[in-house]
């Protein structure tokens, strides 16, 4: 059954007249509604003789009438370009702060009082790294937060798009970690010499190093690095 | 109704043909079109009418008469 054209807005009916383009009435009815009728209507006279030579002062006014109605348009489609990428940036800047927000909360990066206790204990020869427990405990557990303070202070770059900057960083540090003595070190609860280890590399301070051993220690060294593309290195 | 993909229409309605001067106008409109970056998004000669309808980017509309005169469908959009 075809619809009722008649009773199409013109925007329904030129959807309809693009998606069914041998339809003659469809497309009489819409170029029928025209404003001003013909009668009232601005015609640009014709720009070629039937011959095929060309009437030079209509082509000059039908490029100015053209170029009026297109500049302003193509004005509009640029607004319009920009709005839709503003709105798909707000839409990921969104979907990145949730996606951070839900990395926090499953507690992987969340020290409880207690273990902030057990790591002071383990780490109690380095003031760095009792510094950095400190800032942890100030910032309820939350080792991202307080990784990423640290980070800010030792000019390590931070990108944006990574909901972890813990996990970026180990990562960025996957050589040095995927290491079978760092492991090791890990494993077997020495994490003096884990962090010490991390710091002779030289790409961070002591005190993030610190954020970032407790990181693998929660999520399991060993763990992280089957996942991706890491393999543990054999020394 | 008619023949789908005849460019002219049915056995019940008379046809009316294309001019060279609506085809010539249709050149220039179309080139102009183009050269202000709006595609042309259809076209089509109505055969019942005898007019050529051309739509152009989002926004523009265009009649072609069978004089080679032609007009834009709305003018107060602008």
């Amino acid at each position: 059954m075809k619809p009722n054209f008649n009773e199409m807005s013109s925007l329904e009916l030129k959807a309809y007249v693009l998606s069914h383009r041998d339809d003659d009435e469809a497309i009489r009815v819409l170029f029928s509604r025209r404003h001003p009728p013909d009668s009232e209507a601005t015609w640009y006279g014709p720009m070629h003789t039937p011959e095929g030579l060309p009437i030079e002062e209509n082509i000059r006014i039908a490029e100015e009438a053209i170029r009026q109605r297109a500049g302003i348009g193509r004005e509009k489609q640029i607004e319009k370009d920009l709005q839709r990428e503003g709105e798909l940036e707000a839409k990921l800047s969104h979907k990145i702060e949730l996606e951070q927000v839900n990395y926090r909360k499953n507690g992987m990066t969340t020290l409880t009082s207690e273990e902030i206790a057990q790591y002071r204990s383990a780490l109690a020869d380095s003031p760095e790294s009792l510094d950095a427990l400190d800032l942890i405990e100030e910032n309820e557990g939350d080792l991202e937060i307080a990784a990423n303070l640290l980070a800010q202070e030792a000019g390590v770059v931070i990108v944006r798009s990574k909901p972890s900057i813990l996990d970026d960083l180990a990562q960025k540090l996957r050589d040095v970690i995927c290491d079978e003595v760092f492991i090791n070190d890990l494993m077997g609860g020495v994490l003096t010499a884990g962090v010490g280890y991390l710091t002779a590399s030289g790409q961070i301070p002591t005190a993030l190093a610190t954020a970032l051993v407790i990181y693998l220690t929660k999520i399991g060294v060993r763990k992280f690095c089957q996942s991706d593309d890491g393999k543990p290195k054999t020394p | 109704m008619g023949l789908a993909f005849s460019t002219y229409a049915t056995i019940e309605e008379s046809t009316i043909y294309p001019t060279a001067e609506q085809g010539l106008a249709c050149l220039r409109v179309c080139q102009i079109l183009s050269n202000y970056y709006r595609n042309i998004e259809l076209f089509r000669f109505n055969a019942q009418i005898g007019e050529v309808y051309i739509f152009a980017g989002d926004e523009l509309q265009v009649i072609v008469s069978r004089n080679g005169s032609w007009r834009f469908l709305n003018e107060t959009e602008l």
